[in-house]
């Protein structure tokens, strides 16, 4: 007798010591069931991420998938880079166009660090 | 509408409805109980993980083609009873370490308490045909929880679950040529073990 007939045989007899249970755990494997069961029901959270609609369906995987955790943790540290780059990038624009400024101007440069010269500005402007 | 968003969402093959998902689950329930019951010894132990592996299977996979739920719940279940065997451990360690620390006390018990009657006495016309072949289904459980559990797991999968080999080396982690292996040496283990008490399979 080959293996697959030999198994064939070990579990029929299995299915028959199954079939008949003791009925205290058929009751209990029921009542399990249906525990189990009310969870198929159960509506998602409404504050959730978009994509976590999917989640516990499979795909990125459950409650737990490391994509939902970390994807948050990386739009906010995406979010704070793009943050500083453009805030670095604005004072140097602001410091080339005072820059350009100064140098477009007929006065020259060291006129706005003498003091002399502040001090006629403001009377000149009281007068 | 719905169920033609839910055949794209999936691909192929259409998502299980909850009656599906019900009947799967009753189906598979009893050879679940008796699966981790070989594994773990432990009748409440047993219903625990059975409970368990309903619980995971209906909260992460219920959206998933009912074709698919054997080899899920096979997964689950297998990776279930793993988690019980690690929680045991750990159990029984701390057990040691307090029973250690605490004066043992002895427990008086009548013996007779722990004799299981058979009440199947009137369920069959035949009952000498009925007791003979229940004592066949004891021995063949007693033959599988010996096993060495990767062999048992191979053979269950494989032949009760009807998984085939590809599903089963899935659902294992190994390679085919192992489930191959482990289910061969598994039926030929029972069969020993029942030809040692005299009965041929």
């Amino acid at each position: 007798m080959n293996d697959n007939n030999l198994a064939k045989k070990i579990i029929a007899h299995l299915d028959y010591g199954t079939s008949s249970l003791d009925g205290r755990l058929q009751y209990r494997l029921q009542a399990a069931r249906l525990h189990a069961l009310e969870a198929y029901a159960k509506p998602h959270h409404g504050f959730s991420l978009a994509w976590s609609s999917h989640a516990g369906k499979g795909g990125h995987g459950g409650a737990h998938s490391p994509f939902r955790i970390w994807a948050p943790l990386l739009v906010l540290v995406l979010g704070l880079m793009l943050v500083t780059y453009w805030q670095t990038t604005q004072q140097t624009n602001d410091v080339a166009e005072i820059d350009a400024h100064l140098l477009a101007e007929d006065l020259p440069i060291h006129a706005f660090t003498d003091n002399g010269f502040d001090a006629w500005l403001k009377g000149s402007s009281q007068q | 509408m719905i169920r033609c968003c839910l055949v794209l969402y999936s691909g192929t093959l259409p998502l299980a409805s909850y009656q599906e998902l019900s009947n799967f689950l009753a189906e598979v329930e009893r050879r679940a109980y008796k699966q981790s019951l070989f594994a773990v010894h432990d009748e409440h132990g047993a219903l625990d993980i059975v409970q368990d592996a309903m619980m995971k299977l209906t909260e992460k996979y219920s959206g998933k083609p009912v074709e698919e739920f054997p080899m899920l719940f096979q997964r689950i279940l297998q990776n279930t009873i793993r988690d019980y065997y690690r929680r045991q451990k750990v159990r029984s360690l701390w057990t040691t370490l307090l029973s250690s620390l605490v004066p043992h006390q002895e427990e008086e018990y009548d013996p007779l308490e722990t004799l299981e009657v058979a009440d199947d006495s009137n369920k069959h016309n035949r009952p000498a045909e009925a007791l003979e072949r229940s004592q066949v289904v004891k021995l063949i459980e007693q033959a599988l929880e010996n096993l060495p559990a990767r062999q048992r797991e191979a053979f269950l999968l494989r032949y009760w679950e009807e998984l085939d080999v590809s599903q089963t080396a899935a659902a294992m982690g190994c390679s085919e040529g192992s489930v191959k292996t482990h289910c061969s040496r598994a039926t030929h283990s029972v069969a020993a073990f029942l030809k040692s008490k005299g009965i041929e399979p």
